[in-house]
């Protein structure tokens, strides 16, 4: 499903050169559950960014379900990432001027379906995640948590392939991380991919496989031994 | 989409009202005076045209070069009219007026009503100008003498839910009888000719001896002719000089005398005419243009204040247009949303200014003596107005997000970096210290309009104007006649006979003695022994007339202002005099103002009334002064006692202080007009300072945020904000307040008793504004101030 080869990316601002990315070479499988782990700086971001088509790489190969990405357009991105990924941000991203329900809609709008279809997807999603009895709230009115499974719900409404998270736990305590790990978990279970960049090895054994990144280039690859030893100890 | 972008715009301006409603307010303002302006320009430029031939109608205008004085006139004599006509094929039709600058009053149903929009009309009136008649017949209205026409409003107020037609009147109470053959429209305000009575001109033939064949005789009479399409104005213009050679200027050749007469458009006398003795001011042109000027300089100002504010707070959004962007809004879409949001905020702000157009209107129209009406201005000038002030506007302040959307980046924009303004912008600050400039120079300027208008109406004017009417007494007799009545009433409490008063028309001569030369011009007035008394005028030396001593004609008073000029220690005693008779001095008294202030006290010489010989062709006017009580029923009792003794005369009256107040009218609305410009400039200051700070709030507010974690205190912190604005109104005060100093001085020069130039008036407007300022500031970066640092670095 996704697929990199040699993916290089390089900041340049006007006195330095950064490389963030250096020849990363990897795969996922649809149905998959990565974690994307290492020290702050080592360019997990950078990576995420590209893989959920918010920039284009300076280098290497990029395909994405089968077509070639790396050197699309914002237009093309945007297109292909509106159908397919889903995102969920550490400190939420949520609008504040619009309601949960507003904000889960947002997607469904500029996908273009019609009031009631977006009001059947938008309530059973919310209905699902356990958060319907707050859909005229305002963010600023929820807790942190909460304002993350509203987030979360955005990120599926309209039923994408892929979901990508950035530390979708680092703004919240350990019991509303596990929550929030927990609708993943559950996400990925009914098919969905999930690649995730986190800090923690608790969330990081959520996933299957972990890709440990180091100054922009990949170390180990490993299924996790975590999973195994966190999942005995639960 | 569209519910969507509704619904998040609302959703904006219900989250920052505060923001939202004085940006928008500073904005409907702004259109609100560009609005009046262009209803002002339109209107101006719109002057004499609803007449059908309006561009075929002219007025003749007299050019005459007496040895070498220049004078222009927009009156002819009256044979020249009907000389054009017969001479010229390119003249096909031509009407005159005359006689329009004097009131008439009609007595009717006891009580007087007064036309002061009377004239004589011929009757080819109605074909040349589209005025229309509601009853009676154009053609015919006029032609016979002793037909009037008046308007609708004027024979509603004087037969009040009668029908008017045919009624017979008779004016300022002497003999004829008039008969009402038309009603018409009432006059457009756009008018150059106002009227609300026309008397038809025979009348003027049977009533006044005025000489209506020759063409150097009574140059009195507007002449309007209506030129054929065809018409060579040059053949034309030369045509007409060899028949006024033919008629007039034979008779003066050789003594330096010539006269010129030329065609001036009807539809230009508004904007453009030159000429005095006009029904309405004319040659606005130069104002018109000035307030163009100021229109552009609003909106302009105005508009930037308004896009400045709005692009600075739309950074606040930098993390909603991201999230947008990322959830797969297009470029386009974006845009759109942000066009919408711009365009729906100036559309609002157009319908506000609707509002306070209205609201404002009746005092434009009071400071500029118009008569505009919103409703009033054609259906395609208003949508020009929205469209171009929504589009505009509304264009301009989305259209910077908007560019920068087309080279956006989803990523940065998440991670904060969206709002990278321009960092020193220089026609940001150019037009701050413009504004600056213009208020503080407007701000010193109106205080010292006041401060000079104040002083006017405490000044002693060495009289008292309080409670003091006079009324016209033709002569002697009747004056006393008048007076000896009117003392049976407690009400009135003192009298006096005098030829002039305050405010009145002066006699001026010049006044010789054995020890000056060459003369003095003098004022000459002639009264009674009760005048110092009745006006309460200060005797300096000497004394004034006595009653007992009979008629003292041979003895004269000056004032002090005389005896200055003269140059003596002692006047009393002295002998002036003209024309070979001699008066002796026995008493000079303090000045008093008989003209308004910007007049010095000019010398006077009073004389007793008593030998008709020296004040013959001077009108008498009785002067009575009484006790506090409503100037209505001192009228009211005034005019029963006039109409009782003289049912043929004409009652004329004035009070004093009304008089003297009318002589300040133009001061008065000088110093309202501005007052309004200053505060509209300050306000677009305000306004200015206000986006200006928004925006360096947004852009320092991560410096901000860093000093505050190192311990920098609020109030240092709102210092750094306000350096900048400080800076920039240090530099318009040091332009500003000398430009005002230079200007008023200039302004206080014209009058001949002024305040000297209040220098406080610099600091305490600089203070005034840096005040304000400073608090617009300091609301402004709390704001930013109060913000977590966390939050803030955390989100950079
Ligand atoms: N827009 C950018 N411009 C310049 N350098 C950048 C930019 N984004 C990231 N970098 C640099 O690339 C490297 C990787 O950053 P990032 O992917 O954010 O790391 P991580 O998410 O792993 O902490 C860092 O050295 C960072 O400074
Ligand atoms: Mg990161």
């Amino acid at each position: 499903m996704i697929k990199t080869v040699d993916l290089t990316k390089v900041f340049r601002t006007e006195e330095v050169e950064t490389t963030a990315l250096n020849q990363v070479s990897f795969e996922i499988k649809e149905g998959e559950f990565v974690a994307i782990m290492g020290p702050s700086g080592c360019g997990k971001s950078t990576l995420l960014n590209i893989l959920g088509l918010l920039d284009n790489p300076s280098g290497g190969e990029y395909h994405f379900i089968d077509n070639e990405v790396s050197n699309y357009s914002e237009k093309q991105r945007a297109n292909l990432r509106k159908r397919n990924i889903g995102f969920v941000f550490q400190n939420f991203n949520l609008i504040d001027e619009l309601s949960v329900f507003e904000n889960v809609e947002l997607p469904l709008i500029y996908l273009g379906y019609s009031a009631s279809e977006r009001r059947k997807r938008v309530e059973e999603v919310l209905e699902q995640m356990g958060i319907m009895h707050r859909k005229n709230h305002f963010p600023l009115q929820l807790s942190g948590g909460q304002q993350q499974r509203v987030a979360v719900c955005r990120a599926v409404v309209a039923r994408p392939h892929i979901i990508l998270a950035d530390e979708p736990t680092g703004n919240l305590d350990s019991t509303h991380g596990d929550e929030v790990m927990n609708l993943l978990e559950e996400l990925n279970k009914n098919g969905t991919t999930i690649i995730m960049v986190t800090h923690s090895q608790r969330d990081a054994s959520y996933a299957q496989r972990i890709i440990r990144l180091f100054d922009g280039q990949i170390v180990t690859e490993d299924k996790s031994t975590e999973f195994v030893l966190t999942s005995a100890a639960h | 989409m569209f519910v969507h972008f509704l619904k998040t715009t609302l959703r904006k301006f219900r989250r920052q009202p505060l923001f939202a409603v004085i940006n928008l307010f500073g904005l409907a303002t702004a259109m609100a005076v560009c609005f009046m302006i262009v209803l002002y320009v339109h209107s101006e430029h719109g002057f004499d045209r609803f007449h059908e031939q309006s561009d075929n109608i002219f007025r003749l205008s007299m050019h005459m070069d007496i040895q070498g004085d220049l004078r222009s006139e927009a009156v002819t004599s009256h044979a020249v009219g009907p000389d054009l006509l017969e001479h010229f094929p390119e003249v096909t039709g031509m009407t005159r007026v005359a006689g329009w600058n004097t009131p008439v009053n009609i007595w009717q149903d006891g009580r007087y009503v007064t036309s002061s929009q009377s004239m004589y009309a011929e009757s080819s009136f109605f074909d040349v100008f589209s005025f229309k008649l509601l009853r009676g017949n154009p053609q015919t209205a006029l032609t016979e003498p002793f037909s009037v026409v008046i308007t609708k409003d004027f024979a509603a107020e004087l037969f009040p839910g009668e029908n008017a037609m045919g009624k017979m009147i008779r004016l300022d109470n002497r003999q004829e009888t008039y008969m009402i053959t038309g009603i018409a429209e009432n006059c457009p305000s756009n008018s150059h000719l106002q009227f609300n009575l026309l008397r038809s001109y025979p009348t003027l033939r049977e009533i006044s001896s005025a000489n209506f064949y020759e063409w150097d005789a009574n140059i009195n009479a507007f002449t309007y002719v209506v030129l054929a399409n065809d018409a060579d104005m040059d053949v034309l213009q030369q045509k007409t000089d060899a028949l006024t050679h033919e008629k007039l200027n034979y008779k003066y050749e050789g003594m330096g005398v010539h006269i010129r007469l030329q065609y001036f458009p009807v539809k230009d006398i508004r904007l453009h005419s030159p000429f005095n003795h006009d029904m309405i001011e004319t040659g606005t042109a130069g104002k018109v243009w000035v307030f163009s000027v100021i229109a552009l300089f609003v909106l302009f100002v105005a508009g930037f204040n308004y896009v400045n504010l709005t692009i600075a707070r739309s950074g606040k959004r930098a993390k909603e247009v991201g999230v947008r962007a990322v959830l797969g809004a297009g470029k386009d879409l974006l845009k759109k949303q942000f066009y919408f949001e711009s365009i729906f905020m100036t559309a609002a702000g157009f319908l506000a200014s609707l509002i306070l157009v209205e609201m404002l209107l009746p005092f434009f129209n009071q400071v500029m003596q118009t008569d505009l009406n919103m409703f009033g201005a054609p259906w395609w000038l208003i949508a020009l107005l929205a469209v171009i002030f929504t589009g505009l506007f509304g264009f301009l302040a989305g259209i910077y997000p908007s560019w920068y959307m087309s080279r956006f980046q989803p990523v940065k924009i998440l991670k904060g970096e969206f709002w990278q303004m321009p960092g020193r912008f220089q026609p940001r600050n150019m037009l701050l210290l413009i504004q600056f400039v213009v208020s503080l120079a407007l701000i010193v300027s109106t205080i010292v309009v006041f401060l000079q208008i104040r002083y006017f109406s405490r000044m002693d004017l060495g009289f008292d104007d309080k409670n003091l009417v006079v009324v016209l007494a033709d002569n002697h007799e009747n004056a006393q006649l008048f007076r000896h009545r009117m003392s049976e009433y407690p009400l009135f409490s003192e009298f006096t006979l005098t030829t002039s008063f305050p405010g009145g028309s002066l006699y001026v001569e010049g006044i010789e003695s054995e020890d000056i030369s060459p003369g003095i011009m003098a004022q000459r007035i002639w009264v009674d022994q009760q005048f110092l008394q009745t006006m309460d005028v200060r005797l300096d030396t000497g004394r004034f007339f006595v009653a007992d001593a009979g008629p003292e004609t041979e003895y004269v008073l000056i004032n002090r202002a005389f005896e200055r000029k003269a140059g003596w220690a002692d006047a009393i005693g002295k002998n002036i005099g003209r024309e070979g008779r001699t008066y002796r001095i026995i008493g000079v008294t303090d000045d008093f103002h008989m003209q308004s202030l910007h007049n010095e006290v000019e010398p006077m010489v009073i004389g007793v009334l008593g030998s008709r010989r020296q004040y013959a062709q001077l009108p008498v006017w009785v002067m009575i002064r009484f006790d506090e009580t409503s100037s209505a029923e001192v009228l009211s009792i005034l005019q029963e006692e006039w109409i009782r003794l003289f049912p043929d005369k004409t009652f004329n009256y004035y009070f004093i202080s009304e008089l003297i107040s009318d002589l300040y009218v133009d001061d008065h609305s000088f110093g309202r007009l501005f007052l309004a410009f200053t505060l509209l400039a300050i306000l677009i200051a305000l306004l200015g300072v206000l986006g200006l700070s928004a925006f360096m709030a947004r852009q320092r507010q991560k410096e901000i945020s860093i000093r505050k974690v190192l311990g920098a205190g609020s109030g240092s912190l709102v210092f750094m904000m306000s350096a900048e604005i400080l800076k920039w109104l240090m530099i318009a005060a040091v332009i500003a307040l000398p430009l005002a100093w230079f200007y008023m001085e200039k302004w206080l020069a014209g009058f001949a008793y002024s305040i000297s130039f209040p220098f406080w008036t610099m600091g305490a407007s600089l203070l005034a504004l840096l005040l304000i300022a400073l608090l617009i500031v300091t609301f402004q970066s709390m704001h930013t101030i109060r913000k977590n640092p966390a939050e803030v670095l955390s989100s950079e």
